[in-house]
């Protein structure tokens, strides 16, 4: 699905500085959008507006042909049916891999859970509590619990920042592989231009 | 040289923490080691005739205190935590209220409102409303139940809130972003996700109430805690009060344990990562102000009315309290809680530093012995004192008669020492918690700094680290101070003759039916707790809002 942002503004509550002004973005279908930028600079918050988290934004989104947001429409986050990877994959410690992958389905599919193990190669972890697993192997679930609900579109924030930089070569090719086999519309907030040059189709500047 | 001179030091203060840690158990080590489980003649007889109401009457309390303690604490805590809407601020704080009323106060207060001259039941007949008394009456296992859940039920609040607003808002938002329903994530997240701090706010009402002498014996109810009391007061003899304490020991040993079993290789908090704190969710249309209405009603129920109740009795009973023994007995309550909540800082402040610097990973065992009187009964550990000073009393009664020939045989165990000793072994865990977190935060990283530097370890302790840890120095101190002010079992068994707390005092005039001058005594305990609970809310509102800034996208 293709995602188109105009005349966005955006302003933290407590805050005279407005973090977005009149900002405008196009992103086609099936592409990746790195989105860099010093810290502070909004890359989170532009996600967390895209995915409806944040309800004081001014400005026309639409995700495909879905208007999500407009100066009379504001569709909540519940049905905007984006995947979100949180920086710190806020993965549920009380849940087994699995349970955190079927979380993020409508209806539990066990046939779809399984092809979601191997996709992001989970394969006998699914029993496992997200304590128990690596950086890596976490940042996978939460990228299955994010694919599993079929999203439009999909946001990662930061989703290296938790892991090694030995672990982030070889994870920065399997994120690629999987994202492309899914022809999923990205957009990715990083500091690391390394992880932009490697992963994106497209680089944004904030 | 230096070095030998260094690691004598470090072994002194060692060997002071675990005097410190055995003087704490020893109460129940002295229980453990008097309880006969054999079948003697009294044990007999409260077995054929009192056992079974007893056990019904505990287990009905505590199920169904718990039960709605639970429904009342999380309702509040996540309506509190989850949502924006008018008057949320004030409710925020305002639930921790309930905690200054102690239960056996609510209970006078509340019996006296809904009594045959009551306000309630003056009214209804004023304005020839019809009614049946009996349905108002609250004086039995219901009211209790209501009495319980209404002043404890912030310990459920406290933790569920505090832990849904510090580690709830990245899966909260994960299931709004997978587009699952209100209802569902309720079920499904929160519920889960607030587990633990909820059977552990659960766990302290379940102790509260097993420990509680005041509600059962002015309702008359025959529960565990209230046999212990007359089996001990009544028939003099142990045997029946020392075996009920061990199965209540016991009681929450399984508890405890079964928790632990059920829960398995489950979290409920991943470590290390930073708090994303959760963004409230505006609440829109009616349902606004039906919330604020909503919690308006329980702040009535829970605080305004009786505290209001407790003010009309206190200026219509004033003139019939006698002033000089009240300035007494406030110098008493404060006095003794001041000086005992002091000796359990500075305890625990030792111990902490054992642990940390020692015991890191294998401290565990520490943490248990130090929590283990809040875990037993006042009335059980009253008991386990006494039989360690009526035995210190018989080991040093040579001494009594070398200052004074005539000496009386009884002197520690019938002073004000032993109360002091019991709240020190029962009120450890209140400050302990916060002491250890406190320090767990900031690690031993700037100490090994100040080392560096060439200072000692006592050097940045009190330069260094204390100034750092003070908001859960000044935390802890408070809720060991709120808890010993309230006490009433520990201080009924162990004072000295004719010695009075606001505690003390307020439970004789209610015994002796003037519910009016109780509410005097009564109405003080709880201002003073209010005060001490207001300092605590503006530390936490503090620290809250600084974590705030420091976590600010």
């Amino acid at each position: 699905m293709n995602l188109s942002i105009e005349q966005l503004n955006f302003q933290y509550k407590n805050s005279r500085e407005r973090i977005f002004e009149k900002f405008a973005l196009s992103v086609q279908e099936g592409q990746i959008l790195a989105i860099l930028g010093k810290s502070g600079s909004g890359k989170s918050t532009l996600l967390r507006i895209i995915a409806g988290l944040e309800e004081n934004a001014e400005g026309i989104i639409r995700i495909g042909d879905k208007l999500v947001q407009s100066r009379n429409i504001f569709v909540p986050v519940e049905k905007r049916k984006v995947g979100f990877v949180f920086q710190d994959y806020a993965l549920f410690p009380f849940m087994t891999v699995s349970q955190n992958i079927a979380f993020g389905m409508k209806v539990k599919d066990k046939r779809k859970l399984e092809s979601l193990f191997s996709l992001v190669q989970l394969e006998g972890l699914e029993k496992r509590y997200p304590h128990e697993l690596s950086g890596g192997q976490q940042q996978r679930t939460a990228l299955a619990r994010a694919l599993a609900g079929e999203p439009d579109l999909l946001l990662m924030d930061e989703p290296f920042s938790n892991l090694d930089s030995t672990l982030v070569m070889d994870l920065r090719e399997d994120l690629k592989t999987i994202i492309k086999s899914q022809r999923m519309t990205t957009l990715l907030v990083t500091h690391d231009p390394e992880d932009a040059s490697a992963l994106a189709d497209r680089t944004l500047m904030l | 040289m230096t070095f030998g001179q260094k690691r004598r030091k470090v072994g002194a203060v060692i060997a002071l923490a675990f005097l410190c840690l055995i003087l704490i158990s020893l109460p129940v080590l002295a229980i453990l080691f008097k309880i006969e489980l054999a079948a003697t003649p009294e044990w007999l007889h409260f077995k054929e005739f009192l056992l079974k109401d007893t056990v019904y009457n505990t287990v009905y309390l505590i199920v169904f205190s718990l039960l709605f303690s639970a429904v009342l604490g999380v309702l509040a805590a996540v309506s509190v935590a989850l949502f924006d809407f008018p008057l949320k601020r004030f409710f925020k704080w305002f639930f921790y209220m309930p905690l200054a009323i102690p239960p056996y106060i609510a209970a006078y207060v509340f019996a006296g409102m809904t009594g045959y001259t009551g306000v309630i039941q003056r009214t209804l007949r004023t304005y020839e409303i019809p009614f049946k008394p009996e349905h108002l009456d609250l004086m039995n296992l219901r009211g209790a139940v209501l009495i319980y859940a209404i002043t404890l039920f912030p310990y459920v609040y406290g933790p569920v809130r505090a832990f849904l607003e510090y580690h709830a808002g990245g899966m909260i938002e994960v299931s709004r972003v997978h587009g699952h329903s209100p209802v569902k994530i309720f079920l499904k997240v929160i519920l889960p996700l607030v587990r633990l701090p909820m059977v552990g706010g659960l766990t302290l009402i379940m102790m509260e109430i097993l420990g509680d002498y005041g509600v059962v014996r002015y309702f008359n109810i025959r529960t565990v805690s209230s046999a212990i009391f007359s089996s001990w007061f009544g028939s003099g003899t142990t045997a029946v009060a020392l075996r009920l304490s061990f199965y209540m020991m016991l009681l929450i040993v399984v508890f405890q344990g079964f928790e632990s079993f059920n829960r398995s290789r489950r979290r409920y908090h991943m470590s290390g990562q930073q708090p994303r704190l959760l963004e409230p969710i505006p609440l829109k249309g009616m349902l606004r102000y039906g919330v604020t209405l909503g919690l308006l009603i329980v702040s009535l129920v829970v605080f305004l009315i009786p505290v209001g109740q407790m003010a009309v009795w206190s200026v219509k009973s004033y003139s019939l309290v006698r002033l000089d023994q009240l300035f007494q007995i406030i110098y008493n309550t404060l006095f003794y809680s001041i000086l005992a909540s002091l000796i359990i800082l500075a305890i625990n402040l030792l111990i902490v530093q054992v642990r940390r610097w020692q015991f890191d990973q294998r401290g565990k065992l520490m943490d248990q012995v130090v929590q283990m009187g809040y875990a037993i009964p006042g009335a059980i550990i009253a008991i386990g004192a006494m039989v360690i000073f009526v035995g210190l009393d018989k080991w040093l009664y040579p001494v009594y008669v070398l200052f004074n020939p005539e000496s009386k045989r009884l002197i520690l165990s019938t002073s004000t020492v032993l109360l002091v000793y019991a709240f020190v072994v029962r009120y450890m865990a209140a400050g302990y918690n916060s002491v250890h977190s406190g320090f767990s935060k900031i690690g031993i990283k700037y100490s090994e700094a100040a080392s560096t530097l060439g200072k000692g370890r006592f050097y940045s302790l009190v330069k260094v680290e204390l100034p750092m840890v003070k908001t859960s120095l000044i935390s802890g101190f408070l809720l060991t101070f709120i808890d010993i002010l309230k006490e009433l079992p520990l201080t009924l068994l162990l004072r000295p003759y004719n010695f009075n707390t606001l505690a003390s005092r307020a439970y004789e005039y209610a015994n002796d039916e003037r519910i009016m001058e109780a509410s005097v005594p009564a109405l003080m305990i709880v201002s003073l707790s209010v005060a001490a609970l207001l300092i605590f809310a503006g530390i936490h509102q503090k620290k809250y809002k600084r974590t705030q800034e420091e976590v600010k996208p």
